[in-house]
């Protein structure tokens, strides 16, 4: 009886198969990809809290929120910021840097902030800028899309961030691209 | 787009950390603002212009406002204080159908020349049902807004106080584009040498600034059911504004139109309407029947073409109504002039009488205040 068990233990483990260390790696491998697949799509199609910060928005007193509406009025915080930039910006060609744009982060507020560079007619977005924090200046940037030569009416969206780089506000003001070449 | 918001914010930490592309050091002093396209000094040292403009503006936080159908929030942030701290419905009447901006912002010029602030506002929503209005009175049994910016000017405390005069310095937000404009004076700047070079910079004593205040207001249907724009998954109504800069000379400003009152010369602080805006659409007028005399009363209309006049509102009937107008019968064109005929006007029950003139798009609504 035990020569039986034995030997049946035998049979049992000869049926098992061996998973090479290679198809092991590809297991893995492609675990992995489709945990970071997973995010991505996460992180893309979720919510865009842009929206919330973009523009002013309407709330609905009631006898329950009233107090922390008065309370958030008084406080008032990120309600403004000084724009010290100029308006007409010359770029020699779609790729090369300005040579006169220049925004300047005034010694005056008190948030970090960037600013995207949008269209007016298309909304497209030609710029983002790298942060730039309090007292700093940007001069010097090129565009981010090799736009042709003409006039551009476009709009300059600051975006003010606190230390975690969480979106607080924004204020929107127009410029003119030209690019000569 | 999110996609390179997202890489643009991992490398955006790491260029902020190390801050090579931006830092205070970018710019030297004589980059600084000037004026002008060219400044001589002494004849000698010539500064080349980089206008740039220096101007506190209203963030998108800073347009916030409450809707406020019950009159709760007027009642509770009344500055003149509290009389009752569990108020009845009576005691709240005053303050419901409200819309209250979250606090008045001053739009602050702080560059070396007056300059011209354009703002382009636009009220949007996403909730069924809710009626956008840009003339005439929110009805309490709908569900309507209707959004004013208005002008004026704020203490050292914060305090609003509308500018005076009415319409003037009120203007309606739509769904497209509304506008209005503030012309707000130069600060004081002044040449400074560091070492052979010179600089051009804010003054710290005299004219440091010259602010306007705006502040957003309106009324809201106070019977209506407001319950889709609370809660997690809310429905919006949202105010964004885009801000436009230009500078002012002597002669009257680029888009600048002229109104009633005139072209607006640099150095003046006032709240201006262009073309497009909704409260440019409001029109006002006064007529004495004592000194009318039968006379006609003309109303300018600043290019406008009248297509159709009609009667909306008139004190001898309750509620709206519609008259339409026959051209040579009530009224008649002379020139850029919508004149009232006075066989008409001068037999007219005493009171305001509220008039339509559309030119096929665009409504302007003329108020026509007979008095004895």
């Amino acid at each position: 009886m035990e020569q039986e068990q034995s030997t049946n233990t035998g049979q049992e483990n000869n049926s098992r198969k061996k998973v090479s260390p290679a198809a092991v790696i590809c297991i893995v491998l492609l675990l992995v990809v489709v945990c970071l697949g997973a995010a991505l799509i996460w992180f893309l199609t979720r919510p865009d809290n842009l929206d919330d910060v973009t523009s002013g928005r309407g709330t609905v007193v009631t006898q329950d929120n009233v107090s922390q509406l008065i309370a958030e009025a008084e406080q008032n915080t990120d309600a403004a910021y000084t724009v010290s930039m100029n308006i007409e910006w010359d770029f020699e060609n779609g790729t090369s840097p300005s040579t006169n744009a220049y925004v300047e982060n005034d010694t005056s507020n008190l948030r970090t902030v960037y600013f995207n560079v949008l269209l007016a007619d298309t909304s497209e977005l030609v710029y983002s800028s790298p942060y730039i924090p309090v007292g700093s200046t940007l001069t010097g940037f090129a565009l981010d899309k090799d736009l042709e030569a003409g006039d551009y009416l476009a709009v300059v969206e600051y975006h003010l961030v606190d230390d975690d780089q969480q979106e607080l506000s924004t204020v929107s003001v127009t410029t003119t691209l030209h690019i000569l070449n | 787009m999110k996609a390179k918001k997202f890489l643009a914010a991992m490398m955006a930490a790491v260029l902020a950390v190390t801050p090579v592309t931006v830092s205070a050091g970018n710019v030297t002093p004589t980059d600084a603002p000037g004026s002008g396209d060219e400044i001589k000094i002494d004849g000698d040292n010539v500064y080349v212009d980089t206008l740039v403009y220096k101007v506190t503006l209203p963030t998108s936080t800073g347009l916030n406002f409450n809707l406020d159908p019950q009159g709760v929030y007027g009642y509770f942030s009344n500055p003149d204080g509290v009389t009752n701290t569990s108020p009845k419905k009576e005691d709240l009447s005053s303050f419901a159908g409200k819309i209250v901006g979250v606090g008045a912002h001053n739009i602050k010029n702080q560059s070396s020349v007056p300059v011209a602030v354009t703002c382009d506002y636009k009220l949007e929503t996403d909730a069924s049902g809710l009626e956008i209005m840009t003339t005439g009175t929110v009805d309490d049994s709908k569900k309507q807004v209707k959004l004013n910016i208005v002008g004026g000017t704020t203490d050292n405390a914060g305090k609003f106080t509308a500018a005076a005069g009415s319409d003037a310095y009120e203007a309606t937000v739509g769904e497209t584009s509304s506008k209005v404009q503030l012309v707000l004076g130069e600060a004081d700047y002044v040449f400074k040498e560091d070492s052979g070079s010179y600089t051009y910079e804010a003054a710290t004593t005299g004219t440091t600034e010259t602010s306007a205040a705006v502040s957003i207001s309106g009324q809201i249907s106070k019977d209506a059911d407001w319950s889709d724009l609370s809660g997690s998954s809310a429905k919006k109504l949202t105010l964004s504004c885009v801000y436009s800069f230009d500078g002012v000379k002597n002669a009257a400003p680029t888009g600048l139109t002229k109104t009633a009152e005139g072209f607006v010369t640099a150095g003046a602080d006032k709240l201006e309407y262009l073309g497009n805006s909704a409260a440019g659409n409001t029109l006002t007028a006064t007529y004495s029947k004592a000194q009318g005399n039968g006379a006609g009363l003309p109303v300018a209309l600043n290019g406008f073409t009248v297509r159709s006049a009609t009667v909306v509102s008139r004190p001898d009937v309750s509620g709206a109504v519609s008259n339409t107008f026959t051209a040579g019968d009530q009224y008649k064109i002379d020139g850029d002039n919508f004149v009232l005929r006075g066989p008409w006007i001068s037999t007219r029950a005493v009171g305001n009488w509220v008039i339509e003139l559309s030119d096929g798009t665009t409504t302007k609504t003329l108020t026509v205040t007979v008095t004895a």
